[in-house]
């Protein structure tokens, strides 16, 4: 071991490094660089924070950055309610059974996200399966549209992201001891109390990695959302698209790109912090 | 909760995750012109329409190609860098990890407009070259943690007994360290591919008419009209997406492929 810590070896190991971190210099750090930039300047380049006010102080985007948060906030704590659910379901499952459920919650990852969402606009719209049965069994006269708005929204968002949270969820499960909750349970513990106070503390470190990447997938979710929520329903990454492609006002665009990556950013932290205090001593 | 009643909601949940893809595979056989789910007559119409469509074919090859360039290039530059920093810590190992993984923190629209800017400033717009670099950075950070994780996995005593009897350091690694590390390479690559592939939020920002995808070129139909081609386009993605998971199971198992993609 001692042989491999010296200042050679350190060398070569950097140097294997080297191609990758040129690459990400050039095309992933100076582009970052690059919006940063523009976010922070007007249109003749010079430094301005004009845009963060506007956006502030502009009714349009204060409604597409609530909106937004909203559904992502919405989408996480379904997500995880459904996740919790059924990465427990899955990890009593064995053989063939769990490969086939493993397949049908994985099988979604493997199909772009806009397939997908045009299996939702067809589920959803007013010739789709849900309308023809609100209008059978009478709930609905004519046609029933639940397409474009936050309800479709919201739902094309859950399907995008369930498969991430149950597969943080089941993992966290994998390495769950059963042993504490035997224990409570012979000492006459409910099922409830057992859940709450032996499963769900241990599980929490994946609950938590599920609603972080669950939460900025949804905060940042683009072609769902331009599909399910139509013209009038934006959120903040249709909003980016427009700036940048239809009205071509790309300091402004940037600049909304800007809040939201903070936005994650903070989203992220505090959630981590909450979660820790809450659940001291799991993540020791 | 009763044993029942855990089996409906499981049920249901199933049938939410599938019902989408299933939906569009039922419409693809549509004999009519609109999206609807054809019940006592069945066509394949859309499909010689597609098969048919030049712009559909093309974007569905550029794809391919696209994916199998930049997730090669990605392996050829993460795999070395994730065995050198799975292996131990050296100066600066902490700081080039985070770095290389930064992309995944990084919203796709945000890398989008990154990435258009970049390549316009550069004069790389609507070049293939431009478009297989961006791909390169997004899906990277698989190809890496994948990697890493098959690293931290190697038995050391490998290298070090074939180190013994005089290998030297390249055969070692060869002959030694890369086959042990193939599994999770291969599980970063097959990630790679198909995040490549399907990738849209980054790609609509950068992709032109010449460099189009088959994902940018269904959101840009599927925005317009509203005939069955574009199911007919999403079917064949799924047929396609199905047999890689088969494929995917049946030799390196579901569950380690996703293993680096969660979290």
């Amino acid at each position: 071991m001692s042989i491999n810590r010296n200042s050679v070896d350190s060398l070569r190991l950097l140097a294997t490094c080297i191609p990758a971190v040129i690459t990400f210099v050039i095309v992933f750090a100076v582009p970052m660089v690059l919006i940063f930039k523009l976010g922070v300047s007007t249109e003749d380049g010079a430094f301005s924070l004009q845009n963060f006010f506007a956006i502030a102080g502009d009714e349009y985007y204060q409604e597409i950055f609530a909106r937004t948060f909203k559904l992502a906030a919405l989408v996480t704590i379904v997500a995880v309610a459904i996740g919790i659910f059924e990465g427990y379901y899955l990890n009593g499952l064995f053989g063939r059974m769990r490969m086939l459920v493993l397949m049908a919650i994985l099988g979604p990852l493997f199909v772009s996200v806009v397939v997908r969402t045009l299996g939702w606009q067809i589920i959803l719209g007013n010739n789709g399966p849900i309308s023809q049965f609100l209008q059978m069994i009478g709930l609905a006269k004519g046609p029933a549209d639940l397409l474009f708005g936050e309800l479709a929204i919201f739902i094309g968002l859950l399907h995008m992201v369930l498969p991430y949270m149950i597969l943080n969820i089941w993992t966290a499960l994998m390495s769950y001891d059963d042993k504490t909750e035997k224990a409570a349970r012979s000492l006459g513990a409910g099922s409830g109390t057992v859940f709450f106070k032996i499963v769900l503390p241990q599980i929490m470190p994946g609950v938590l990695s599920g609603a972080l990447t669950v939460f900025a997938l949804s905060m940042s979710a683009f072609a769902t959302p331009a599909l399910l929520g139509g013209r009038t329903t934006k959120v903040v990454a249709t909003a980016v698209y427009d700036e940048f492609l239809s009205t071509f006002n790309w300091n402004l665009g940037a600049s909304i790109a800007i809040i939201l990556l903070a936005l994650n950013i903070f989203t992220a932290f505090f959630l981590n912090k909450w979660v820790e205090r809450k659940f001291k001593g799991v993540f020791a | 909760m009763s044993r029942f009643i855990q089996n409906v909601i499981h049920l249901i949940i199933m049938v939410f995750l599938v019902a989408p893809l299933i939906v569009v595979v039922m419409v693809s056989f549509t004999p009519t012109s609109y999206l609807e789910i054809p019940l006592n007559d069945f066509s394949t119409r859309w499909y010689s329409s597609l098969i048919a469509n030049s712009e559909f074919m093309g974007a569905m090859r550029n794809s391919a190609i696209y994916a199998a360039i930049s997730s090669l290039l990605s392996v050829m530059i993460a795999v070395p860098a994730a065995i050198a920093i799975a292996r131990q810590r050296f100066p600066g190992s902490v700081a080039i990890r985070s770095f290389l993984l930064s992309p995944m923190m990084v919203p796709a629209v945000v890398l989008g407009i990154a990435f258009l800017k970049y390549l316009s400033t550069v004069g790389l717009s609507s070049t293939m070259f431009g478009l297989v670099l961006c791909h390169c950075v997004v899906i990277t950070p698989y190809v890496l943690r994948l990697t890493m994780a098959a690293v931290g996995g190697i038995n050391r005593n490998a290298e070090l007994a074939a180190t013994s009897l005089g290998a030297s350091g390249f055969t070692v690694f060869r002959k030694v360290t890369l086959p042990l590390v193939l599994p999770g390479v291969i599980s970063g690559a097959v990630i790679a591919f198909v995040t490549s592939f399907d990738e849209v939020t980054v790609t609509v920002f950068v992709a032109s008419p010449g460099t189009m995808t088959i994902p940018v070129k269904l959101l840009n139909h599927i925005n317009e009209t509203t005939d069955p081609l574009a199911a007919s386009a999403s079917a064949v993605l799924i047929f396609l997406a199905v047999a890689v998971m088969l494929v995917v199971e049946k030799y390196f198992g579901l569950q380690n492929v996703f293993s680096g993609k969660v979290k």
